[in-house]
């Protein structure tokens, strides 16, 4: 699969993670993407970066997180990187309950935590989660629509 | 973080003053509208016009206010940008939150003038 790859990486400190957030949206705003389409990819590599701050490296610093931004023909593919505790891949099986589904009216249930995932399989086409020889890797996919295809990967 | 303050009729308007109400921030957002609510303010407008990107933290952080409240008082919001506005529709906070467009709006709400 031909297409255009730029790695971006950090050191796990959730300060750095605007970085990234930023850098993100800018490359969908050249495939292009509209200004809110970047935006809620950036919000879902955000999401997958603080999570791998606070949960695979437990908020310690001076550890490394990989973003690879790969611009293809029909799609977006980007992978989260880290070499810290793997996550249960139960929190990603197309089963696990959402926790977006809950009861507006009851205050107790209404969640606080454990967003960041239900945004991220709300948003992306296709999210897959491998760990090997170390490595644990989030890959999110967006398929592009056919305007979004006819665009020349990452317009110069 | 930075968080303007200010009443209008029975109501506390809290503005955060920064771009991002993320992970970086939403802890120590968390501890001053708890401390807001801990002081006696029962009508709280969240005015997040300033505020162009919130994360799931972020996020949490208000639902947290929501719930220091008890049902008690009344926390409402105003001033989202598109992008914001977004997410609480995607995370479904639109349905938990009574949101409105200005602050003139929500501080209307407040004092009861809702049919």
């Amino acid at each position: 699969m031909s297409g255009r790859r730029i790695t971006l990486a950090i050191t796990s400190d959730l300060h750095n993670v605007p970085l990234i957030g930023q850098a993100i949206q800018r490359l969908c705003s050249l495939v292009p993407l509209s200004d809110l389409e970047s935006h809620q990819i950036a919000l879902c590599v955000v999401e997958a970066v603080n999570n791998a701050i606070v949960h695979a490296y437990g908020r310690e610093a001076e550890h490394e997180v990989e973003v690879i931004f790969g611009h293809y023909s029909d799609r977006l593919i980007i992978q989260i990187c880290d070499a810290g505790r793997t996550m249960d891949p139960k929190c990603l099986a197309p089963q696990a309950a959402s926790p977006l589904d809950f009861d507006p009216e009851c205050l107790e249930r209404i969640p606080e935590r454990g967003l960041g995932l239900a945004i991220i399989r709300s948003t992306m086409d296709e999210v897959t989660y491998t760990t090997s020889h170390g490595k644990n890797i989030l890959t999110l996919t967006k398929l592009l629509t056919s305007r979004q295809s006819r665009e020349a990967p990452l317009r110069e | 973080m930075q968080l303007d303050q200010h009443r209008a009729g029975e109501a506390l308007i809290v503005t955060p003053l920064e771009d991002r109400l993320d992970a970086r921030v939403a802890t120590d957002f968390k501890e001053r509208m708890t401390e807001l609510i801990a002081s006696g303010h029962a009508k709280i407008v969240l005015d997040l016009s300033k505020v162009e990107f919130i994360d799931s933290s972020g996020l949490g952080a208000i639902v947290s206010s929501l719930k220091r409240m008890g049902g008690r008082g009344e926390l409402v919001v105003c001033g989202l940008q598109e992008t914001t506005m977004t997410l609480f529709k995607l995370t479904r906070m639109d349905r938990v939150f009574q949101i409105f467009d200005s602050e003139q709006q929500a501080v209307s709400a407040l004092g009861g003038e809702r049919g």
